[in-house]
């Protein structure tokens, strides 16, 4: 025996502080299979600290929608490769655009928000475990922002309804706790301009959906807000505006999008029919500075209507673009232009949704009791290939 | 012994087997662990590095000379966060070579990146490790890891039952 462990020391042996190292670039479901292997490592997958360590160095997925299949998809940047997360199974036709089609609205600490039909699901695919909202689509709420409130650790979503004759929005947050509770919040505006330009109402989170970035949700620069990029903080659940950078082109045919590069606040500006764009950095979050940063681009973003319409067809993370030249032509470039190579894609039907997945094996309270054998009770036309 | 030279502030990194390393300041900081004895002015003489030794420690430095930003002017945003595409291509080529090492040499690695925090090490190391056991079975997995099955069958089991799924 001690002649064995000599051997093995002198071949490498790991220190056990080093383990935790080591599994938290398991991929989610390898490391449910790793559970099996003794007990030390099923108590480090139910380690809220671990869980965090773990989500923080998961890769970042784009996520795309299969529309036509019903099925929503994600991108490895490393190898190029889509797969299948999740797919709803139907029977007889079901219209591959609008509120009865699978649709993202929003995705945070590896939960996705979703909406099929007349139902709004909240699904940690890493998992497969997921519930019911209590809210249907029939009661017309509109998404606008999914976060986690830290005080109180809860997942919580904010709509916006159309209310009175006035054709004002009125704001309202979901609480995902065991009583999935709804709350008329108390809209904290920082002035009665931003209040004036929330009760014009915002765009979709499953067009536009918010960048988390020092605990506050931001919004691209929109029309109803003057321009400005609307703030929530997520802790206080209040609105502010932070102006965008002064120069930025902000026109009808300019894509913007928010995104964290290194620490940073940034935001990508390109023109729909031109080549050139620029990454706006903030440089200093409390100064409000922006430093521009111009990008010569080899493509031409595809001026589509109906595609822009649905969100764009570029998505710009940390290190790469995602960007859909044509249908059935998926690219993915560095932030310098360079293309990494093509994804292969044969579906046409197919949308880059604004959305990324970064996979967790988070137990929100809400899904604490539910079994994740893999069948989904709570909406079996749910299907994980 | 920090010294000048060329104008780069050079910084002394010291191994456990006496081997000494003069490397610049900017090099050493990519460890987040120096970095702070550094801004805490705890590094004025030679920094011994404890548990590393000279053939790690100098694989560690290589890695860190050729992952520093190669900004000639420092506080520029822009030239900052983004590194010039080809450079991005040539790196991820270096890092698949540089990791080509027997698993011995790769577990001193990551135990060198962990204690030294430095992040894109830990997770080329710890992400190479990871692919080689991935798809494998427990069995092959508790060896690897050198972990023992301290389950009694039933237990065992149980927790194959709960995400029987993953199993597939």
């Amino acid at each position: 025996m001690a002649a064995k462990e000599t051997e093995r020391r002198s071949f490498g042996d790991l220190p056990e502080e080093l383990i935790p190292e080591i599994l938290a670039c398991v991929p989610p479901k390898h490391l449910l299979r790793f559970r099996a292997a003794c007990k030390a490592w099923c108590d480090l997958a139910a380690d809220p600290a671990f869980i965090r360590k773990h989500h923080s160095r998961q890769p970042a997925q784009p996520l795309l929608l299969a529309y036509d299949e019903h099925c929503l998809e994600a991108v490895n940047l490393g190898t190029n490769r889509r797969r299948a997360v999740m797919r709803v199974t139907v029977s007889g036709r079901v219209p591959s655009i609008g509120s009865d089609a699978l649709a993202l609205h929003g995705s945070c600490d590896g939960l996705l928000l979703l909406g099929f039909r007349e139902t709004f699901l909240v699904c940690n695919p890493a998992t497969r475990q997921g519930a019911r909202l209590r809210l249907l689509f029939r009661d017309g709420p509109e998404f606008v922002g999914f976060y986690r409130h830290a005080a109180s650790g809860e997942y919580r979503v904010l709509y916006h309804l159309v209310e009175g004759l006035d054709g004002e929005y009125s704001y309202y947050v979901l609480s995902l706790g065991s009583q999935q509770a709804i709350r008329d919040i108390e809209l904290l505006a920082s002035s009665a301009a931003v209040a004036a330009g929330l009760a014009r109402g915002l765009e979709s989170s499953s067009t536009s959906p918010p960048v988390l970035f020092r605990g506050r949700l931001h919004w691209r620069p929109q029309r109803s807000q003057g321009g400005n990029i609307l703030v929530f903080d997520t802790d206080a659940e209040s609105f502010s505006w932070i102006p965008p950078p002064a120069e930025a082109m902000l026109g009808e045919r300019h894509h913007a999008q928010l995104f964290e590069m290194d620490g940073t606040l940034a935001m990508f500006c390109c023109h729909q029919s031109a080549q050139k764009s620029v990454i706006w950095f903030m440089e200093d979050y409390e100064q409000m500075n922006w430093v521009k940063h111009p990008v010569e681009l080899s493509f031409t973003p595809a001026y589509d209507p109906a595609v822009l319409y649905q969100g764009g067809d570029v998505l710009v993370l940390e290190s790469d673009m995602l960007v859909l030249e044509s249908p059935g032509k998926l690219s993915h470039y560095d932030k310098m232009d360079k293309l990494q190579g093509s994804v292969n894609c044969f579906a046409r039907g197919l949308r880059i949704t604004p959305h990324v997945l970064k996979e967790s094996l988070i137990l929100p309270e809400f899904l604490r009791k539910q079994q994740n054998d893999g069948t989904c009770q709570w909406f079996p036309e749910l299907e994980f290939p | 012994m920090a010294t000048r030279e060329a104008g780069k502030k050079m910084i002394m990194l010291k191994s456990p087997d006496g081997m000494e390393f003069e490397v610049e300041e900017a090099v050493a900081m990519e460890s987040q662990t120096i970095r702070k004895m550094i801004e805490d002015d705890c590094a004025d003489t030679a920094i011994l590095i404890p548990n590393i030794n000279s053939k790690i420690l100098s694989r560690v430095i290589e890695y860190c000379n050729k992952h520093v930003p190669t900004t000639g002017a420092t506080g520029a945003a822009a030239s900052d966060t983004v590194a010039p595409a080809a450079l991005a291509e040539d790196l991820k080529i270096w890092d698949a070579e540089f990791i080509k090492v027997n698993r011995a040499t790769r577990f001193d690695l990551i135990q060198a990146a962990s204690y030294l925090n430095i992040k894109g090490l830990l997770d080329l190391t710890s992400q190479t490790t990871i692919d080689t056991i991935s798809d494998n079975s427990l069995e092959e997995i508790r060896s690897f890891l050198s972990t023992k099955n301290d389950y009694l069958p039933e237990e065992e089991q149980t927790i194959r039952r709960e995400n029987q799924w993953a199993f597939q």
